[in-house]
């Protein structure tokens, strides 16, 4: 039976069953119902780990969603400011500064990287506070940071998140493929268990999503394990790794392309596929999943 | 089920065969129902007598909701040969005539009952009268020359019929009072002269209210309300009505079906000028076919125009009506772009069956890639000794919604076949030439197992003797086991060679066969229809 492990990215989410079934009918509004087709499917699900209690399931999908998503008042959550090691510090300051992060908030508005690119139609207030989230989440995952979302229960971020990966990848059905489709900052957590966990077990397609792998920072903490001549998972991905990217998306627009940084004995093998999502707020993944192009892609993998 | 077991009517036999009939209505089991229903009308039959029974009428309407006009007739039929008094045996007898086509007879049946029941059944009397008035209305708008002054007075009577009847109670008799409006509309876009009755505006202001006030809300008050908005002009908001009416709880297929006819032949709303009129149509078409066990028949222009609606179209829809709303007609949409890829095999002028296109290496055959025709071995052989089939030398392959219009072409040569018995019953062919701009189907991943009862399926075919149409059914999966599937249709027995698709349009097999099947699972035999599995015919192509 073909199975799918999901894996969602930054920000708050609802609760586990209700995000499944919202993931699950974002891939049906573009064409691919996954259990119609006989396809299994499970959810990584870790906004728990980060957060103290789901957002309202009820909440408007519109545009509005984001913000709702990112909470945290109209700043966003805090930069880490206390450091462990040089390494950390480096990696929240270059990051920050890369996203263009600043407390002040009537900083300049972001410049992307291209500048053949347009502004992002977002406002300003909101690119921060998603910078920051995305920032907050992914220095928490890397850096195994210690968090207490509810009082009383703590958790060291990546050792929680790679346990549960971890389970869920072993628990997959072993017959037909099995594919993993990992959006946002669930890519880089599935690239992590993947390639730098040893009990990982092998798979048989990637699907990512909205990816920030592409961001030195974030490459620079997969080592040892990432190298750009040969950082693709060979062990445990046994055919394809699929990077679905909107060129303006703000996750993924520092570098969107994964096929140069993740080469395979120096080849390029990632499928690197562009799409354009509609509106203003290009990284949610109800948005990646309408995409034809993209379930296409996976009813292939899943095919396979 | 066994339903041929002897039935007689003077007994608990009798209400237990009611009862099941009553399941199997409310299951929306359509085969089951209509065997059932032939059985309880030979059971009428051969009665001594006949007392008049209450479980009959649920029955009849119970059929009639599940569009099983045949089973309906029957049973009425046998019912008023047994008791003539019964009228609402009578009423569904002619309603049964009307949706067959039988005008002249349907009228002779219901001015009768209207004579009887004028006195003692006014209820019965009231939905004689709008029959009669639908009858007229057929009758105008199946005429071949609507400008003959013969047909102008049929439509003439039909208003009468109809507006009689709501005037003596405007609140109850709405069914009728809209269809008068929907009917002076007509007359005024038709230019036919029609006097002596109220301003359509103020009629369908005064329909409109009535139908709102109503509390609770049943469909046929949506159904109306929405009418009346059309009446008067106010499209937006016949939309917003018309996606209320798709998503009543109660609203059912001989509803919708019957509100659909009325859109297209009475309202003429079925233009694709991309506006609101397109979309009502669309709306009511996709929840049909969304309904459990819906079928519709669409013709190839109304193919092409919904498989081609343009974005900002979809987008304005959404916007009108939500996401919801939106979703389910771009499924639809997506199934109209399918049936492009599905073609008539015929010889001269003789229909033999349905095929589609597929990718060739999506089937595991050998290079070089290309759109291949997949359809049943006894549709089409090159060998002599399959029964019924045709040479390729012989077929003609007809794409009747390629977008840019019908597309005919023969057989190149077949590049795979295996016999109907024993065998999978499946040809694969390369074509002559290709109809451009059409996307081969592409294959199901998988089919559940898991939960047989879970799944939908849709054919998509030329049923026989059905002209251009494509017939696009809604089936119930009902057993799977390797090489074949068994699933069960609303209406016909389907057309050989038709896609059986899931509910993302990818194919899960080929429909081949109909009728009562031997069970995959356990003894005894049940009315399906027969499908190879896709990934049984690249198996053994493989092999």
């Amino acid at each position: 039976m073909p199975h799918v492990t999901f894996i969602h990215g930054i920000a708050n989410k609802p609760p586990a069953g209700a995000l499944h079934d919202l993931w699950l009918r974002g891939l049906s509004l573009g064409g691919l119902n996954l259990p119609g087709q006989g396809v299994t499917s499970t959810m990584v699900y870790w906004a728990d780990v980060l957060h103290a209690a789901p957002r309202d399931p009820f909440a408007p999908t519109d545009e509005s969603l984001s913000e709702t998503e990112l909470g945290e008042g109209t700043h966003g959550p805090e930069i880490p400011h206390e450091f462990d090691s040089a390494e950390e510090r480096a990696f929240v300051e270059g990051l920050a500064a890369k996203l263009a992060l600043a407390d002040d908030e009537d900083a300049p508005a972001f410049v992307p990287a291209d500048p053949a690119l347009e502004r992002i139609p977002i406002p300003w207030l909101l690119k921060q506070r998603m910078m920051r989230v995305l920032l907050r989440d992914a220095h928490h995952y890397l850096f195994d940071a210690e968090h207490e979302p509810r009082p009383g229960t703590r958790y060291r971020v990546q050792t929680e998140i790679r346990r549960r990966t971890l389970d869920a990848l072993q628990s997959a059905p072993a017959s037909g493929p099995h594919v993993v489709v990992a959006h946002s900052l669930g890519s880089v957590i599935a690239y992590d268990v993947l390639q730098r966990v040893a009990d990982a077990p092998a798979i048989d397609a990637l699907l990512t999503l909205g990816s920030p792998l592409g961001i030195d920072e974030v490459q620079d903490r997969l080592q040892p394990g990432w190298t750009r001549a040969d950082g693709f998972p060979t062990r445990t991905v046994r055919t394809r790794w699929v990077n679905v990217f909107d060129p303006i998306d703000l996750v993924c627009l520092l570098d969107p392309r994964l096929s140069n940084d993740f080469r395979r004995d120096g080849a390029a093998v990632v499928e690197d596929l562009s799409v354009t999502n509609a509106g203003s707020w290009r990284h949610s993944y109800e948005k990646y999943a309408g995409q034809p192009a993209l379930t296409a892609r996976l009813a292939d993998l899943l095919r396979d | 089920m066994d339903t041929h077991a002897p039935l007689t009517l003077d007994g608990r036999v009798a209400d237990a065969h009611v009862a099941r009939l009553d399941v199997a209505i409310e299951a929306l089991d359509r085969p089951a129902a209509y065997d059932l229903a032939a059985a309880l009308a030979d059971a009428v039959r051969s009665a001594p007598a006949l007392h008049p029974s209450p479980g009959l009428g649920p029955v009849l309407r119970g059929l009639r909701r599940l569009r099983l006009f045949d089973a309906m007739r029957d049973l009425a039929e046998a019912t008023i040969e047994a008791t003539p008094d019964l009228p609402e045996a009578r009423r569904q007898y002619g309603q049964a005539l009307i949706e067959a086509g039988e005008l002249t007879a349907a009228l002779s049946v219901l001015q009768a009952l209207a004579v009887d029941t004028a006195r003692s059944h006014p209820d019965e009397h009231a939905q004689a009268q709008g029959l009669i008035g639908r009858v007229h209305k057929q009758a105008y708008l199946a005429a071949p020359d609507p400008t003959l002054p013969r047909y102008q007075d049929r439509l003439r009577q039909s208003v009468g019929a109809y507006f009689g009847i709501y005037q003596q109670a405007p609140q109850q008799h709405q069914w009728q009072g809209v269809n008068a409006l929907a009917l002076l509309c007509r007359a005024n876009r038709d230019a036919v002269a029609v006097e002596g009755y109220p301003d359509r505006a103020a009629l369908a202001a005064d329909l409109l209210d009535a139908a709102l006030s109503s509390d609770p809300t049943a469909p046929w008050d949506l159904a109306t309300a929405m009418e009346a908005a059309v009446g008067l002009g106010d499209l937006d908001r016949a939309l917003g009505l018309a996606y209320r009416y798709v998503r009543h709880p109660a609203t059912d297929a001989f509803m919708l079906a019957g509100t659909l006819r009325q859109m297209i032949e009475v309202w003429d709303l079925d233009r694709d000028d991309g506006g609101p009129r397109q979309e009502i149509v669309d709306l009511l078409r996709a929840h049909l076919l969304d309904m459990e066990r819906g079928g519709l028949q669409i013709s190839p222009a109304e193919t092409q125009e919904g498989a081609h609606a343009p974005d900002a179209e979809d987008r304005r829809l959404e916007a009108v009506l939500g996401r919801d709303a939106y979703v389910t007609i771009e499924w639809y949409r997506r199934g109209l772009t399918t049936a492009q890829a599905v073609a008539k095999v015929r010889v001269g002028t003789d229909p033999l069956g349905t095929g589609f296109l597929m990718w060739s290496d999506a089937l595991g055959l050998p290079a070089p890639r290309r759109p291949v025709l997949v359809t049943n071995n006894h549709v089409l052989s090159e060998r002599t000794a399959v029964a019924h089939s045709a040479s390729p030398d012989y077929a003609e392959v007809v794409f009747e919604a390629a977008p840019d219009g019908r597309f005919a072409t023969g057989v190149e040569h077949v590049a795979f076949e295996d016999p109907p018995s024993p065998g999978l019953d499946v040809s694969i062919a390369v074509l002559h030439d290709l109809p451009p701009g059409v996307e081969p189907l592409r294959p199901a991943i998988t089919v559940p197992l898991n939960d047989p009862a879970a799944v939908r399926l849709y054919s998509i075919g030329h049923p026989r003797g059905g002209g251009l149409a494509f017939s696009i059914q809604d089936n119930l999966l009902l057993d799977v086991r390797a090489p074949v599937l068994h699933y069960r249709t609303p209406t016909d027995k389907g057309s050989s060679g038709s896609p059986v698709l899931n509910h993302d349009w990818t194919v899960v097999g080929i429909h081949r066969a109909g009728g009562r099947l031997r069970r995959l699972t356990g003894d005894g035999h049940y009315p399906a229809n027969e499908g190879v599995l896709i990934q049984a015919v690249a198996g053994l192509i493989a092999a």
